[in-house]
């Protein structure tokens, strides 16, 4: 009987000859072998899409898995494959949990989030008002919640590409401009989009406030380069984008303009530097400005 | 004069119609598949190949499937079986063949994988994210709602709770985990190639390709 573990194994290039030649053999002439690598290899390489290898793994599979240019171009579609499923099944709502249960339930994570966000955001601003810091000292938090807000609905799979007609190159303009010192700031931590469909983060921004600052926490702690851009749904376009930013502790610190800001949804765009196109989001951070 | 594998096997003659038709009946094994059982042996001897680190996986398919297909015009029919196992025995040549011609002209092979390396590592243009684009949202549209369904339940998520979700949604659909996985696959495989396809294809041929292979006539 093949594992799982070896057939993952073998996909990395781990196996001794004996049992790689076996398995050679098996992905040609065996059926439900050759079936069981190609989902193996589906989920290895979704779960590097997606970030979640971790060590040897990591590393076996940038070292020997990515060696070859038909595995990179794998790659390249699971990319966009994921960023498709992902869209789809925010759209596509969980089943329903029993009303009561829902709404406690929902009342009590509300208010957990809320508190954890609220005090990842005071340490975010104290951070940022360092001599040094990205922001200046800003004002306290003027209201961070999670009243519920629904992410924009898309229907199925065809509405992730219907959505964007335009728009697709990453704006070149508006880049983030130098931090004003003496603005007011307020300040938001983000968390990675996940499957469930939750309360959307709530940020109220103040008419004098200069910058709002988001902490972007990445899945699970991932580091590098990258640019985050800002999507006005409304549009569905990338109306602002920073520069190259380097991650800091499995997070990017954003700082946006509130000047562009207005009350309504937006997403924060996840982009590997380098990108050229808005088609290669990496993750998107939706969350609402409830008033200016 | 030093030649490169790419050169050796474009030298080799082009398959006659009634070679490919018997190959395409040899690998039915007697069950009418439409191509599909070509297909699938095509994707899995390049993958056999690509795992083996040869860069013209491609082509070392196509070079295994044809010598069968000229013995099968030449001989009518090949005792080995089930036909895969044979394929395998015959792609165990091929490889062996590529290493050695790799060993003789390994200066020009070695030239060559690089060009190959360069050529693929480069960036694709504005142009060629468009055509995928377009591609995919052709290629989606050929899906049907349950296919897409089926998709979305099934890679949402990866870990822990995907696990639990894709026993439920087996359990929901009366089949095993296994067989969800393999339609799932399917469904995967059918996009990936409909995409590749339509990038290769007139901007029209992507969805009828499409729907050819997944059985899902517009």
């Amino acid at each position: 009987m093949t594992t799982e573990s070896q057939l993952v194994d073998y996909l990395l290039g781990r196996l001794r000859d004996p049992e790689a030649e076996r398995l050679d053999e098996a992905s040609l002439v065996d059926d439900a072998i050759a079936s069981r690598l190609r989902a193996v290899e589906n989920d290895l390489v979704d779960a590097y899409v997606r970030g979640t290898l971790r060590g040897e793994t990591l590393a076996r599979f940038e070292g020997h898995y990515l060696s070859s240019p038909v595995r990179r171009d794998n790659v390249a579609f699971a990319r966009r494959f994921a960023r498709a499923i992902d869209r789809a099944s925010v759209a596509t709502p969980a089943p329903a949990a029993p009303f009561v249960f829902a709404h406690r339930t929902m009342r009590k994570l509300s208010m957990a989030a809320a508190i954890v966000v609220a005090a990842c955001s005071v340490a975010l601003l104290r951070e940022a008002a360092r001599p040094g810091g990205g922001a200046a000292a800003g004002r306290p938090l003027s209201s961070v919640g999670a009243e519920g807000a629904d992410i924009p609905r898309q229907t199925d799979l065809r509405a992730v590409r219907d959505a964007a007609p335009d728009g697709r190159r990453l704006p070149a303009a508006r880049i983030e401009p130098p931090a004003s010192p003496a603005a007011a700031a307020v300040a938001l931590v983000l968390l990675p989009q996940t499957r469930a469909v939750g309360p959307v983060p709530a940020l109220r921004v103040p008419l004098q406030t200069g910058r709002v600052t988001f902490e972007l926490r990445l899945e699970g702690g991932e580091r590098g380069t990258y640019v985050v851009a800002l999507r006005d749904p409304s549009v569905n376009r990338l109306v602002w984008r920073t520069r190259a930013t380097s991650t800091a502790g499995g997070a990017l610190t954003v700082v946006v303009p509130a000047s562009i800001l207005r009350a309504q949804h937006y997403s924060l765009d996840l982009f590997a530097d380098g990108a050229a196109s808005d088609a290669d989001v990496l993750g998107s951070y939706v969350f609402e400005i409830a008033s200016r | 004069m030093l030649v490169s594998t790419q050169q050796v096997l474009r030298e080799e003659p082009l398959l006659t119609q009634i070679a490919f038709s018997r190959l395409l009946a040899w690998l039915d094994d007697g069950l009418e598949s439409h191509g599909e059982r070509y297909l699938e042996m095509r994707r899995r001897l390049v993958a056999y190949f690509d795992r083996r680190g040869r860069s013209n996986a491609d082509e070392l398919a196509d070079e295994t499937l044809t010598r069968i297909a000229r013995t099968l015009e030449q001989d009518g029919h090949i005792e080995t079986t089930p036909p895969a196992r044979y394929c395998y025995v015959v792609a165990r040549f091929v490889l062996l063949e590529d290493f050695r011609r790799e060993k003789r002209h390994g200066r020009l092979g070695t030239v060559w994988h690089i060009e190959q390396t360069h050529a693929a590592a480069a960036a694709p243009t504005a142009a060629d994210r468009e055509d995928r684009l377009d591609c995919l949202d052709r290629c989606l549209d050929e899906l049907t709602a349950d296919q897409r369904a089926l998709i979305v339940e099934y890679y949402a998520e990866t870990r822990r709770q995907g696990i639990d979700r894709r026993r439920s949604l087996a359990s929901r659909l009366g089949i095993t985990m296994n067989a969800l996985a393999i339609r799932a696959c399917r469904i995967r495989d059918t996009l990936q190639a409909c995409i590749e396809r339509c990038r290769r294809a007139p901007k029209a041929s992507g969805p009828a390709v499409l729907s050819r292979w997944t059985g899902n006539p517009r």
